[in-house]
């Protein structure tokens, strides 16, 4: 968790090459679809894939989705996962990846407080693994169970002639704590958060869970496709279910400040715009490349 | 649930690192390890948070 900027792994797929980079300016963008549509905006000529977690997450309850951003078709696709990809990025205080290039391989990442191992494998290797984060041209999951939801089309980023044409997997082995300035605070919110389940539209069930989320519920392998949520709780991210407790901005702001953000309630409230603005800027540049 | 609520009680601390237990496995095959030594105060918290009631209690006289 990085409470004053963002730290971002760039994975250059063409050359198994990475560097971490501080961005201070991503700050005000929280986290989530906010960063990830920042990033993608930055690199765009490069077409690259972002996977992005939030601020929170792991860290409250129903806060436990990760977000993809890729293009295709001249467009931008969103895509959310569970699992426990997104709590363990930020656990490791990462708060993005940026994949580039292409590659016909499989490449593992592995991270370990910080200290990141690009390398290839066989895909028999690859497909025995059940990493944190697999990503191959028509899926994404966490764990191999927890989907990122259908029609996933990275036919550009992954070029092998197999019928994968390559792979992408991340495990992360180790995370950091963070120490509490006021544990009581936070247990009293977690707790009040945590009693909110009613509010979620999905059912306790005995499936496993997302990190950090006691349901269980039958959705959790299925991804979010199809569900449309306010910008705050997709920043967040919490899952889509739970939009009910998080669109709002007090509870977003005592979450965030409880854990040592300093956001302003003017932050929150400006995201939406921020992020429309910017899902606007790419979805036009990407309609021009396709048209030229 | 368990892993964060036992670093949370036991070392004041958020996250996975100094929690007592840990999960190992996939999904649908998850294993809870408690490390040997660890003299875990609170248990009935952690046992509580668990929505599967994957723990039991066990006191000692």
């Amino acid at each position: 968790m990085n409470l004053e900027y963002k730290k971002v792994l760039y994975i250059d797929l063409n050359t198994l090459g990475y560097e971490f980079k501080i961005h201070e300016d991503l700050w005000k963008y929280i986290g989530g679809i906010g960063v990830g549509y920042k990033l993608f905006a930055d690199n765009l000529d490069e077409k690259p894939v972002v996977l992005a977690a939030g601020p929170l997450s792991g860290y409250f309850p129903y806060i436990s989705k990760a977000n993809l951003l890729y293009s295709s078709g001249g467009a931008v696709e969103e895509k959310f996962g569970g699992g426990t990809i997104a709590g363990l990025l930020n656990m490791v205080g990462i708060d993005a990846i940026v994949f580039t290039g292409a590659t016909d391989k499989f490449v593992h990442v592995s991270l370990f407080n910080q200290e990141v191992t690009v390398t290839t494998e066989k895909e028999e290797d690859f497909e025995r693994r059940y990493s944190d984060f697999v990503l191959t041209k028509n899926a994404a999951t966490s764990q191999r169970y927890f989907s990122f939801g259908n029609s996933i089309n990275l036919e550009n980023f992954f070029t092998g002639e197999t019928q994968l044409g390559g792979g992408l997997s991340v495990s992360i082995d180790s995370t950091e704590s963070l120490d509490f300035s006021d544990f009581s605070h936070y247990e009293e919110l977690y707790t009040d958060l945590l009693d909110q389940y009613r509010k979620l539209s999905v059912e306790p069930r005995s499936n496993p869970s997302c990190l950090g989320c006691p349901m269980g519920c039958d959705k959790s392998n299925q991804g979010e496709d199809g569900e449309n949520v306010a910008a705050l709780p997709r920043c967040l991210i919490s899952c889509a279910y739970a939009e009910e407790v998080y669109k709002s901005i007090p509870t977003a702001y005592a979450c965030l400040n409880s854990v040592g953000y300093k956001y302003h309630h003017s932050h929150l409230e400006g995201l939406p715009k921020l992020v429309g603005e910017l899902k606007v800027l790419i979805n036009n540049k990407l309609r021009d490349d396709s048209n030229s | 649930m368990c892993v964060l609520a036992a670093a949370r009680y036991e070392a004041k601390k958020l996250g996975l690192k100094d929690s007592p237990i840990a999960i190992k496995g996939k999904p649908g095959q998850y294993k809870i390890q408690s490390d040997y030594g660890a003299d875990i105060k609170n248990p009935e918290k952690i046992v509580h948070i668990c929505p599967r009631n994957c723990f039991d209690t066990i006191v000692e006289k």
